[in-house]
């Protein structure tokens, strides 16, 4: 066959019927096809087929490319519409190229003589399978996102502003969650698609009374209250073991699709349930916590107090160590301590042991008097646990000492030092209170002139344990305490705090507990707190 | 805040660090009080005079003018002073809710105590946490209490791997993390090294980001990769320091005849060069070694430690810790820098 490349145009040659060459070359068994035939062999086959010159210009097309590429013209530019490049021909890959709404594949072909033929493949059914497989395997990755950013926080106002952020990606721009907790209905709301929370000082509204959050399930759209919101809305309820406890609320977007946001939903429900019940166990863990551990210490005209408490690196921070200092009809009480064990057990032991020492030390009980007592009561709860503490009271003298008197129930003995005094421990050790039927509990008396601190400190100070596997010891603590001869309490405590992390770099403890008191002496602008 | 009333005078500033550095407790306070009768707004009070007197008395201590002991007494007349002032904050709550937190292993909470307070000045709710705070406790405090905006404290570049666990926990709440004190050093780069949200280089530059700058929500943070090896010397580090002061007792007579207390602060000298050594790999920065290798022979020079010996200390250092490539081309880096 023979398409002139010059000359006569190509279309015009192959439309005419008359323009054959019938001439058979000598040797070929192959019979030459006339052009006409050609040219039906080609409108006969789906894909679209092309032939221009070296220049692109085209020449020639099909059927299937009349219809595929409306805008061919003889003569003028190979072109796939705005600005999609004309690939090289005989690329290694395929071209992909979008007309009208259909997706093609490009390929071009040296086919001789000058000539470039170009076959378009329609693949929209397999680009949207493919499309479908991304979207899916996108879809998977969100939720997979949005399963691990969940996990994360049991908080349920931090939970709700991820969740939303993430329906923001997903192409939700408002999204809310209602949801019922106890007797009170929740709306959380984000606004801005959840980038605006932090001006706004309550995000969180509360709607008290009947209607639950639970009865505005259902999908009725109208029904749905989010201040401030118009347009539709899509719910999807949130369940948890087949219950539902709230819904979210999506604005209607193109983006989103319906799917997505119900496999969101049964995520964000899990995790929701999860946080307020967390929030609900926490805030009975807090009450326990405020009634139970440190409070305040008071101001005590002639005395400094100061505490440093830093309990063992575990969540649940009730129990172990415990200190207060209490007012009585002379004076003061203070008490510090350690509870064997951990957790709401020993909270309750430590509960016990306050409240026993402070209504003994109301009947004017002394404190070894106090220990007897309390190891009385301990013991005859048949309970096998006890209790280390030091508990004494103190006086301010007029000449601005201060007087205490105080007994060691088996807990490290407290240190007292000094202006000029090297710090040395006083009292008996003692022995642990709770564990012996016949303990028997001294009283020591120390008198602390003006500028003179006394050290109390449970044994999570010197067992304090550094990854060499040493111990922090009494001796390291008495070499410390040279060094806060003259500092105030607060410094006092805070500098032996200070060192016993240091020292324990990073390693896990025991609680740390340290309480100091001081006698300031009569109050004098100018007196140095360091001598 | 208003910027009605008489800023800060250089007399008074004057006045107070006197009166601080002779660790007058009552004289101070009363001087605090004296400035906010006269019309000294709060945030000059804190910034004029207790920031700046608290950085000399950090000076002092890190040039070793100051004992620990002294330290300690100064800063605590520096918080009296703060809460002295603090008192005097009635603004009411506006702005959002920012937890303040100093990385585990961080004791000077001063820095940390000043922001939340100039904080709660600007109408902040404000959860102070004081000093060290670990990842766990602080995540068990954000489940809890679930901040707009955690703000980290880092004084020393030594807390910055525990501040890195800070941030990680923080951003796992969604929640963005505000970066500063000196640790982080003079610009935004270690900070968003670790993945903080944003640095501020000081007090008034942290407030205006909280107030308009940062994310409500933000993403987890990404693993760090540089993070392996500082985990990895941690095992390590004391018996490598105890390792390299044998050997350079071997070297230099005069460290062979050093007495227990002065041979345990040359162990926790070379402890602490192999601490900075890996926290360089952690920030991704020679420049952390070599800047404390300079401030390290300034302090021994102070000491008349003649500047070979640590020279010396750092040679030893790379030849026991042999097991660690990654820590031993950073201490070469400070070697050369020494030379």
């Amino acid at each position: 066959m023979s398409l002139a490349p010059e000359g006569a145009r190509a279309a015009d040659a192959m439309a005419s019927t008359d323009a054959v060459d019938p001439g058979l070359p000598d040797g070929t068994s192959v019979p030459e096809i006339d052009p006409a035939r050609l040219r039906a062999v080609l409108d006969g086959t789906a894909e679209a087929v092309v032939l221009t010159d070296q220049a692109r210009t085209v020449h020639w097309w099909n059927v299937a490319a009349q219809d595929s590429l409306p805008a061919l013209s003889v003569g003028a530019p190979l072109n796939f519409g705005g600005r999609a490049a004309v690939p090289e021909p005989d690329g290694g890959s395929a071209h992909r190229v979008d007309l009208g709404g259909r997706h093609f594949e490009v390929r071009g072909r040296h086919v001789g003589d000058g000539w470039l033929a170009w076959y378009l493949r329609d693949v929209t059914a397999q680009q949207t399978r493919e499309n479908s497989l991304l979207a899916e395997r996108s879809r998977q990755a969100l939720l997979a996102k949005a399963g691990r950013f969940f996990v994360a926080t049991l908080n349920v106002e931090r939970l709700l502003r991820t969740a939303f952020d993430l329906l923001a990606e997903f192409g939700v721009a408002r999204s809310a969650v209602a949801f019922s907790q106890g007797d009170h209905d929740f709306l959380l709301t984000s606004l801005d698609g959840g980038r605006s929370h932090r001006r706004s000082p309550n995000p969180v509204r509360t709607m008290r009374g009947n209607h639950r959050a639970v009865g505005l399930s259902g999908h009725d759209r109208a029904s749905v209250p989010v201040p401030g919101w118009e347009g539709p809305v899509d719910t999807f309820e949130l369940r948890t073991y087949g219950a539902p406890f709230g819904m979210l609320i999506a604005e209607v977007s193109d983006v989103a699709d319906h799917d997505l946001l119900i496999s969101f939903a049964e995520q964000l429900a899990g995790s929701l349930q999860a946080a307020v019940l967390h929030q609900q166990r926490g805030s009975h863990t807090d009450t326990l916590r405020d009634s139970l551990t440190q409070r305040d210490l008071p101001a005590i005209d002639g005395a400094g107090l100061a505490a440093a408490f830093r309990p063992a690196v575990e969540r649940d921070r009730i129990g172990g160590d415990f200190y207060e200092v209490t007012a009585t009809a002379e004076g003061w009480s203070f008490t510090l301590g350690d509870v064997c064990g951990k957790g709401v057990e020993a909270a309750v032991l430590s509960g016990q042991a306050r409240h026993v020492l402070h209504t003994a030390s109301l009947l004017g009980l002394g404190p070894a008097a106090r220990l007897d007592l309390l190891n009385g009561v301990i013991r005859s709860e048949s309970t096998r646990r006890f209790v280390t503490l030091v508990t004494g009271d103190l006086r301010v003298r007029a000449d601005g000492c201060l007087l205490i008197r105080l007994a060691n129930g088996g807990h490290p003995r407290p240190v007292v030092l000094g202006g000029s005094r090297e710090p040395a421990e006083i009292t008996e050790h003692g022995v642990l209170v709770g564990a012996l039927a016949q303990a028997r509990f001294a009283d020591t008396e120390v008198v602390l002139a003006p500028g003179e601190t006394m050290v109390l400190y449970t044994d999570g100070v010197t067992e304090a344990r550094n990854p060499a596997g040493e111990f922090y010891g009494t001796e390291r603590l008495l070499r410390l305490l040279r060094d806060c001869r003259g500092l105030p309490a607060a410094a006092t405590t805070a500098y032996v705090e200070h060192d016993v992390f240091d020292f324990l770099r990073g390693a896990g403890h025991d609680d740390v507990a340290v309480l100091a008191i001081q006698a300031t002496g009569p109050h004098a602008p100018d007196e140095e707190v360091h001598g | 805040m208003t910027t009605l009333g008489s800023p800060v005078s250089a007399q008074r500033y004057e006045r107070y660090l006197a009166e601080l550095s002779a660790l007058r407790e009552h004289r101070v306070v009363e001087l605090i009080d004296d400035a906010l009768n006269d019309g000294v707004p709060v945030d000059d009070v804190l910034l004029g005079l207790i920031a700046p007197g608290q950085a000399e008395v950090g000076r002092r201590w890190a040039c070793n003018e100051w004992t620990v002991a002294q330290e300690h007494a100064a800063t605590y007349i520096s918080e009296r002073a703060l809460m002295m002032a603090a008192a005097r904050i009635t603004t009411p709550v506006t702005a959002g809710t920012l937890l303040v937190c100093c990385a585990e292993g961080e004791w000077h909470s001063l820095p940390a105590r000043l922001l939340a307070e100039m904080a709660r000045a600007h109408g902040w709710r404000v959860t102070f946490l004081g000093a060290s705070m670990p990842a766990d406790h602080l995540a068990s405090f954000l489940d809890e209490t679930g901040p707009d905006v955690v703000a980290v404290s880092c004084s020393l570049a030594t807390a910055l791997p525990q501040a890195r666990n800070t941030i990680e926990a923080v951003r796992l709440h969604g929640i963005p993390v505000l970066a500063g004190g000196a640790g982080f050093g003079h610009d935004d780069r270690y900070a968003r090294h670790l993945g903080a949200t944003a640095w501020a280089p000081d007090a008034r530059a942290a407030m205006s980001l909280l107030d308009g700058g940062l994310p409500a929500v933000v993403r987890p943070a990404p693993p760090l990769e540089s993070g392996e090896g500082w985990w990895r010397l941690q095992g390590d580090r004391d018996a490598l320091a105890e390792l390299a002061c044998t050997l350079l007792a071997e070297r230099w007579p005069a460290v062979a005849e050093y007495t227990p207390e002065q041979r345990r602060h040359a162990v926790d000298d070379l402890g602490r060069i192999l601490d900075y050594a890996a926290i360089a790999q952690f920030v991704d920065d020679d420049g952390m070694l070599v800047r404390f290798l300079w401030w390290t022979r300034e302090i021994l020079a102070a000491r008349s430690v003649p500047p070979p010996v640590l020279h010396a200390g750092v040679a030893a250092l790379i030849e026991v810790a042999e097991q660690f490539p990654a820590a031993r081309r950073v201490l070469r880096a400070g070697l050369d820098a020494l030379s």
